[in-house]
């Protein structure tokens, strides 16, 4: 459904070009959830809004159903987004203060001329608001008057108004109380059930990303380093990123848990990144030839007990991290 | 230096907190009759979700609840058997930062801007420790390489440091003065879960070292899993569930406990579906009668509509606020595995 091929967003800064998403291709399936996980500044956020071309790529292109997005006219991107939607993170300033719940979902109906009478457009909110579990009283009150859970159902919603087929979610649920976070992560997969949605979802939090995702991409300063399915990538994690990451969540169990990797420094800057790995400076495993090529992305054999192909941008994956 | 060596009992013992926010139009109840102990060198998490009152408590075992709107109604609060909510301003301030000391969630916020981060721990020393300047320094030096920053970046600001390296000068400067306790109110929220990794292992080994007693605020269960003896689970300014960890993480007991358990998605289960709690937290300037928990509650019973339960001893220490206590929770509907 979706082929991103090379996609490259550098930003200019004063110190040098800042490479937020360097390289990167992947595809995304018809009906799947693709989970893009990685710590803050990895370039997800803006891997998500660049494949949707909310933000200009430097390089590279996006083929969305056999069209490169990416070389489409104004009038050709606007009919497309149709197709294209994206629930923002903060339910607290995605949201226009001044207009009211059902303003806001019919905004995008009133933008695309989608019904030319305001009762059938009226109609198709009621359904919306009915879809994602918002009372139809809530009608008229303002954004400021609800929880973030409920904000975060009109956001839903408005990205819902137009049919979409295909849905970026970046960190849905992240502003969001445990409780009120399983009740949209259980939304969005029973919306996706009934309505066959593709998404993309956006996420830090590995066991939300585990959780709805059917394939795993993780990134690490700009790049994927690892890409699988769901279970395999949590079973067999073949790259040291990975399994420090997954090492790093802390467990709701009592008492024995694994010894637990813990990376030294900080990400380093996206700023003029050095040649070689981007993780080489904090990878217990690296050689001098991490710090001299960049490993790309490739399948490794033998792997995929859960099924699927197994994508690992490592040198040494096949080695343990001792 | 140690702070526990050969005391027994406990360090804190609050009884019956009531803390409530006074606004013009209506009284926010925030702390609603909070009692627990803390033993020396124990590690007691504060579990609960936005608004049910953890930060609020953490502030007034201080006396740091603003005022107005804030004001400590009733209970008691004793500190090293001393009375906190008797306590003179000078006295408190004695306490403060020097007996007990506080890490705050945002570590952007909470260090002066405009100061260097050596000045800032030395600055804590110089207060509260009668050192001189120049000593004060060495051990703001000390502290730095303690929590694995360099000395050499005594004179940096805070601008000048990462996330992460912000939350290791807080702990230098919570730590400075060996506290005998330390509240940290979600010391690694704003962090990714790698540097969360470190800076909960630094805590870790720093809390034995210098035996403090501690108080870590999370909404994390597995933080609460992972670091702490006891567990409290707060709801809507009360305790609901208190245990060690292994008896709270093996058997909780309480409605809301097990349905905050059933909402948190696990890297180690595969259920389609989270067993989300309906409805969300009352309005503390609203609290229903009865069990504040029972509008959301299966479990709910006429009794829990009447009049609110007390925590209360079910066996081996294990304390539960529920009027169910009696059954066990196979009956009550148990944590999802």
């Amino acid at each position: 459904m979706i082929e991103v091929r090379s996609l490259k967003k550098y930003f200019k800064t004063k110190e040098g070009m800042l490479h937020a998403v360097d390289d990167v291709s992947f595809s995304v399936e018809k009906g799947e959830t693709l989970g893009l996980v990685g710590e803050s500044g990895c370039g997800k956020s803006t891997l998500g809004r660049t494949m949707i071309r909310l933000i200009d790529a430097t390089s590279g292109s996006v083929h969305f159903e056999g069209v490169n997005i990416m070389e489409l006219s104004k009038g050709g991107m606007k009919s497309i987004r149709k197709k294209i939607q994206i629930v923002f993170q903060d339910p607290y300033s995605s949201l226009n203060p001044r207009m009211s719940v059902k303003d806001i979902i019919a905004e995008p109906l009133i933008v695309n001329s989608t019904f030319a009478r305001s009762a059938d457009r009226d109609k198709r909110v009621w359904e919306l608001m009915d879809t994602v579990g918002l009372a139809r009283r809530l009608a008229g009150a303002y954004p400021h008057e609800l929880d973030g859970g409920r904000r975060q159902r009109i956001g839903i919603a408005r990205a819902l108004a137009l049919s979409p087929e295909f849905i970026v979610l970046d960190e849905p649920v992240s502003a969001l109380d445990v409780c009120i976070q399983a009740q949209i992560l259980n939304l969005l997969k029973v919306l996706q059930k009934d309505f066959g949605y593709t998404y993309v979802f956006i996420s830090h939090n590995l066991s939300v990303v585990k959780h709805v995702s059917t394939r795993i991409a993780v990134m690490y300063l700009g790049k994927i380093v690892e890409l699988a399915g769901g279970r395999e990538i949590f079973k067999n994690p073949a790259h040291p990123y990975t399994k420090a990451l997954i090492s790093a969540i802390p467990r709701p169990v009592a008492g024995g848990r694994d010894e637990r990797i813990i990376l030294e420094g900080d990400v380093p800057s996206p700023v003029n990144p050095p040649a070689g790995c981007r993780f080489a400076g904090r990878c217990a495993i690296k050689t001098s030839e991490c710090e001299r090529e960049d490993p790309e992305l490739e399948e490794i054999a033998g792997a995929g007990v859960e099924g699927g192909s197994h994508f690992v941008s490592c040198f040494n994956s096949g080695r343990s991290a001792g | 230096m140690k702070n526990s060596e050969g005391k027994k009992g406990n360090i804190l013992d609050v009884r019956d907190l009531v803390i409530h926010y006074e606004l013009e139009e209506s009284t926010v109840r925030a702390v609603e009759g909070m009692s627990f102990t803390l033993g020396y060198g124990e590690t007691l998490a504060f579990v609960g979700e936005t608004g049910a009152g953890k930060t609020t408590t953490a502030l007034g075992l201080m006396r740091l609840v603003p005022s107005p709107p804030g004001r400590m109604v009733g209970g008691e609060i004793f500190f090293e058997g001393r009375d906190i909510m008797k306590a003179s301003g000078e006295e408190l301030r004695a306490i403060r930062g020097e007996k007990i000391s506080f890490i705050s969630q945002d570590p952007m916020t909470s260090l002066n801007p405009v100061m260097s981060v050596g000045s800032q721990i030395a600055e804590m020393v110089v207060l509260h420790s009668g050192l001189s300047m120049r000593e004060s320094r060495a051990r703001a030096e000390e502290m730095l390489s303690l929590v694995g920053i360099r000395k050499e970046r005594m004179g940096d600001y805070p601008h000048q440091f990462s996330g992460g390296m912000r939350q290791r000068v807080l702990i230098a400067i919570a730590l400075a003065c060996s506290p005998a306790l330390l509240i940290a109110d979600e010391p690694t929220s704003a962090l990714d879960v790698t540097i969360q990794a470190q800076v909960l292992n630094l805590m870790k080994g720093l809390k034995e070292r210098f035996d403090t007693s501690m108080i870590m605020i999370t909404h994390d269960l597995g933080i609460a899993a992972e670091t702490c003896d006891r567990v409290a689970i707060i709801y809507a300014g009360r305790i609901v569930e208190m245990a060690d960890t292994e008896s709270l993480f093996t058997e909780a007991l309480h409605p809301y406990a097990i349905g905050l358990f059933n909402s948190i998605p696990r890297i180690d289960d595969d259920r389609d579906l989270l067993d989300a709690l309906p409805g969300l937290m009352p309005d503390p300037a609203r609290l229903p009668q009865g069990c504040p928990f029972h509008p959301r509650c299966a479990h709910a019973s006429q009794e829990c509509e009447n009049s609110a339960p007390g925590l209360e001893d079910v066996g081996n220490g294990h304390l539960l606020a529920c009027w169910l206590r009696g059954k066990r929770n196979s009956e009550v509907g148990s944590v999802a595995q």
